[in-house]
């Protein structure tokens, strides 16, 4: 085979071998999206057929799971409304919270750490080390501590949580940030008169805030999508993924259709956030600061 | 060895024109310096001739032959950076033995090589030391010896020593030119100091914004340069320029200086020119050709006043101002004039220039 | 009264002491340059006056306070950082303002308006207010740099090689604006730089700084013709000064500098009792290359060296000799074309040299007017 038709060949298995790799990522999408569109028969068919795409797109599932409507039911059954809304806003809430929780101390302590070595070498890695293990290995002394505190199937409380487990990551992603601005900046806003607060401030926060719109949408995201933290230590007071999973029907079992319509809807917050960041990421922040 | 030619090369970067119409012949073991301020494209020209860049259009050739599908590695060129890019976990003697062990030659060349090549940099004594702790000048000559021992065809160098202290940097000067003679080889400058191409280089290629303004020997870009460019970047003090007016009169030409009252300047030019009576020219002499002298003085070519004074030791600088000129001249250290004091200039007919309005050198 | 005064100051980081024992006094409105190589601890020094730095022992005094312990915003000491330091997300006119509003009291913003115009005239920069620096030239941004150190009215100003990045050409024009704009402010300005010209040029006096030690404080010409010891001798001068070892030998009576074949036996009268005094031990001779005399000059010279290079300057030429396995650099006129490798007889006024003893300080220094060396070939000015 000549040259030519090898290089050929090899390009031809990159492009399958991504292809593969963008079908396996992005089928759940798919599927999630056409379900969220179909009406029961289609995901709960009797006959074994499977619909790709609905042939028949309609909202119900929308309007059950929000419970803005009557769907007349689903196969003649009238079913016990859902009311997904409530859980939604905890979501945000305790999402929100979490993330305000984790950034504020963790871009604090991220500064002390590069800027002031606060920590000496030892203590900055053992944040870190808070967040190798899973949290589910620490939920039950939380549950009781939780308990104990009255947080127990609280959202405040929930907060809490999401913020202490995601405070690492927002040490170690800062941390690289701050380091990556020059010293010299820092001190040049001492000598013009800033005090220690005011540096952090005025000087160095606007220079790392490229780091901090990608931590703030990566930390938001962990704390949304959490499921197994919120099972543990919600218990009236759900939030949405919990209330997803728990969407059942004594007629049709787990209600597909109403749960890819709420999973549609929870896509939608870190998608309006990672818009709403993207004129904060600038890149070459420091260019034209300081000569080589 | 190589012999190099640079033929009518472009280099773009999106819009921006780093080089334009560069056409250059390095004659084989020379030493040639890429001169000019920032940005003028020296840097990226030597890029090219290493293969770091492709140009956009034209030709390279080593020794007759078209280099520029030629990848960087089989260029056989050796490099000396800036901020020497020595491995800091080694010792001296690994750092330059790197070259040779990656192409695996044996431990006994290598060996001899090594000796061969610290002796020539007088760094015998250091090769057992950890690259930390050198001192920065030591550091550049391992750095010198890395890129030499592979026997590169062409030495290539930007601005190796401008991080070295101003008394070592001129015997670095000494050592490379002799280190050049003795192996031989082609050897390209990078530098923005006209002292360290002047004091070095055999030829010096001036570049502007990517252009060529002067190719030349030392001697030519300073005694002979070609346009108002070259003529004010050559020389360690400044040339001064003053705008004046060209006659034709009976003594031959005049010129009348725009600032100072247009008064006449006799130039006894040996050659003609076509002039345009009244039109726009600079007249360049360099401060080292002035002198002072008293205002009342016959041969008095510029009257000013003293507006600042640099003694530098050997000898001093006096600036003089007239109107919204400011001249320099060199004088000896025990010319002390006021600051205020009326002083009259004058300068040596045989090395003064001409510059027309494009710049372009007519003596 | 703006003066500086460091006692006693040391500093040290880890195995390396960047600042031994260093006491200086800059008085007021004067134009102070401290000079030396990469790394004698100048930029330490300027820190610890500042306030960025805490020296382990000493004080440091500005008009008579003692700062050493106090914050760097508080001192009413304004610094141009060698690396600029400027404000990347912010515009030139932010930059320039932004000391302005830690000011106490605080200006109204009316005021700091025009203060930020009235420093970005000075030095040239008002068309570019409105950019930011990613957007500037390297001159520009150094203007910026220096507008924002001036824009508040300290007493005590730090420039730290403010023109170290700038092109050669640029730089030697930065020089002439630097000295006018000192004597306009009529302010204490503290000038740290590795460029011997500069310093020269600017100063009312110079401190040599090596290896955290000040080697010599003295006016310009003071160090070029009176160096304290060989290092200052060497700082100074472009090219640097030769420095050959030798030893001090009598014979019936007479006095000379022998090593190997050279001797040199016509020696300065004011030379022979310092040299006395090194007998048995080693002297150092420095002759600096304008007083190295080639050709003619040289007359019956009997000492001859090979050419190792030429380096032509284009108003001067300076020629590599090698003696007994050292460089020796020559300063002659252009025009003559030396070759590598050809023998020259070579000979050194004596007249201009300096003797340094074996811990390198000096022993003999020359008297009298500098002007005595001409520049070989060339005919003095009035």
């Amino acid at each position: 085979m000549s040259s030519r038709n090898v290089s050929r060949l090899i390009v031809c298995a990159r492009v399958l071998a991504v292809a593969v790799f963008l079908v396996i990522l992005l089928f759940p999408i798919f599927w999630t999206t056409t379900m969220a569109f179909k009406p029961a028969e289609e995901w709960a068919p009797t006959d074994g057929t499977t619909y790709w795409l609905p042939a028949d797109w309609t909202l119900s599932n929308f309007i059950r799971v929000l419970n803005i409507g009557d769907t007349g039911g689903f196969g003649g059954i009238v079913e016990a409304p859902l009311d997904a809304t409530p859980s939604i806003i905890r979501s945000l809430i305790a999402g929100i919270g979490g993330t305000l929780i984790a950034l504020v101390c963790g871009t604090l302590t991220a500064y002390g750490i590069s800027r002031h070595r606060a920590g000496g070498r030892h203590h900055p890695f053992s944040i870190l080390q808070m967040r190798m293990f899973p949290p589910i290995a620490v939920i039950v002394p939380i549950l009781f501590l939780w308990t104990y505190l009255q947080l127990f199937d609280t959202v405040h409380g929930l907060a809490l949580v999401y913020g202490a487990v995601t405070f690492p990551f927002v040490v170690w992603l800062m941390r690289s940030f701050f380091d990556e601005i020059p010293r010299e900046i820092g001190e040049a806003a001492r000598v013009d008169g800033c005090s220690r607060m005011g540096v952090f401030l005025k000087a160095i926060l606007p220079l790392a805030r490229g780091g901090l719109a990608t931590t703030a949408l990566f930390v938001f995201i962990l704390n949304w999508s959490d499921f197994i933290i919120a099972l543990s230590l919600t218990d009236a007071n759900k939030t949405a993924p919990v209330f997803l999973n728990e969407i059942t029907s004594a007629s049709t079992g787990r209600e597909f259709g109403p749960q890819a319509a709420l999973g549609l809807i929870l896509m939608l917050p870190p998608l309006v956030l990672a818009v709403f960041i993207q004129k904060h990421l600038v890149r070459g922040m420091t260019f034209g600061a300081i000569k080589r | 060895m190589a012999q190099i030619e640079l033929d009518r090369i472009d280099k773009l970067f999106g819009n921006v024109e780093a080089v334009v119409d560069l056409s250059l012949d390095i004659p084989d073991g020379s030493f040639v310096a890429l001169l000019g301020p920032s940005g003028c494209g020296k840097t990226t020209t030597m890029n090219m001739i290493a293969g770091l860049e492709v140009p956009s259009r034209g030709e390279i050739r080593m020794n007759g032959a078209s280099v520029v599908d030629v990848p960087i590695g089989k260029r056989n060129v050796g490099f000396v950076f800036q901020n020497y890019a020595i491995f800091t976990k080694l010792t001296a003697y690994e750092n330059i033995a790197y070259g040779l062990r990656v192409r695996k030659m044996p431990a006994a060349e290598v060996d001899a090589a090594v000796h061969r090549v610290a002796k020539l940099l007088d760094i015998e004594p250091l090769l057992d030391r950890g690259a930390r702790g050198l001192s920065v000048n030591d550091l550049q000559k391992v750095a010198i010896g890395r890129s030499m021992i592979v026997n590169p065809d062409v030495f290539l160098l930007d601005e190796p020593f401008s991080n070295l202290d101003a008394g070592f940097r001129a015997f670095m000067r000494t050592e490379l030119k002799r280190l050049q003679r003795e192996l031989g080889q082609t050897m390209i400058y990078v530098t923005h100091d006209q002292l360290e191409a002047m004091s070095m280089a055999e030829h010096i290629a001036i570049l502007d914004r990517g252009r060529l303004q002067q190719w030349g020997t030392p001697e030519e870009v300073f005694d002979s340069p070609s346009n108002l460019f070259v003529a004010g970047f050559v020389g360690s003090i400044p040339m001064n320029l003053i705008d004046v007016g060209l006659e034709h009169s009976g003594r031959g030409l005049v010129a009348r200086a725009v600032d100072g009252g247009h008064q006449p300047i006799a130039l006894s030019a040996e050659r003609r020119f076509a002039t345009t009576n009244g039109g726009s020219y600079k007249l360049g002499f360099r401060p080292e050709h002035a002198r002072l002298v008293s205002p009342e003085d016959d041969a008095v070519d510029l009257r000013g006043t003293v507006s600042l004074l640099e003694e530098l030791g050997p000898r001093s600088i006096v600036h003089v101002g007239i109107d919204n000129l400011s001249l320099r001249v060199v004088v000896l250290p025990s010319v002390r004039p006021a600051i205020g004091e009326r002083v009259g200039v004058t300068f040596e007919r045989t090395k003064f220039h001409l510059f027309d309005d494009s710049g372009l050198a007519l003596i | 009264m703006t003066d500086v005064r460091l006692d006693h100051v040391s500093k040290r980081y880890g195995s390396i002491q960047a600042l031994d024992d260093v006491s200086l006094h800059v008085a007021h409105q004067e134009f102070f340059c401290v000079l030396g190589p990469p790394g004698a601890g100048k930029t330490t020094l300027l820190r610890s006056i500042i306030g960025l730095e805490h020296p382990d022992v000493g004080t440091v005094e500005i008009g008579g306070h003692d700062v050493t312990g106090s914050e760097p915003g508080k001192r009413s000491v304004g610094i141009v950082f060698q690396n600029l330091a400027l404000y990347p997300d912010k515009t030139v006119a932010k930059n320039l303002g932004f000391p302005l509003r830690h000011q106490s009291p605080r200006p109204s913003s009316a005021e700091r308006d025009a203060r930020v115009r009235e420093i970005a005239r000075l030095l040239h920069i008002e068309p570019l207010l409105n950019r930011r620096p990613a957007h500037l030239s390297g001159g520009e941004r150094q203007r910026v740099a220096i507008g924002r150190a001036l824009v508040r009215l300290h007493d005590v100003y730090l420039f730290d090689e403010p023109l170290s990045s700038l092109d050669a050409l640029l730089r030697v024009e930065m020089r002439a604006e630097l000295k006018h704009l000192q004597r306009n402010l009529e302010k204490t300005l503290i000038y740290v730089t590795h460029d011997h010209v500069e310093a020269m040029s600017l100063a009312d006096r110079i401190c040599v700084l090596a290896g955290g030690r000040v080697q010599q404080v003295a006016s310009p010409l003071e160090i070029y013709r009176r160096p304290a010891n060989k290092l200052v001798a060497w700082t100074i001068g472009s090219p640097p000064i030769n420095l050959i070892e030798m030893n001090v030998v009598e014979n019936d009576g007479r006095l000379s500098l022998n090593r190997a074949d050279i001797r040199i036996g016509s020696l300065q009268d004011g030379m022979l009792d310092p040299l006395r005094a090194l007998m048995g031990s080693g002297a150092t001779l420095g002759v600096r290359p304008e007083a190295v005399m080639l050709d003619r000059d040289a007359g019956g010279s009997r000492l001859s060296c090979r050419v190792i290079a030429v380096e032509p300057l284009g108003s001067e030429t300076i020629v590599d000799l090698e003696l007994h396995g050292q460089v020796i650099k020559a300063l002659t006129p252009p025009g003559v074309a030396y070759r590598p490798d050809e023998r020259l007889p070579v000979a050194f006024d004596l007249g201009t040299a300096h003797i340094f003893g074996g811990d390198g300080a000096t022993v003999y220094s020359p008297d009298g007017d500098q002007s005595l060396v001409l520049h070989v070939g060339s005919a003095p000015n009035e």
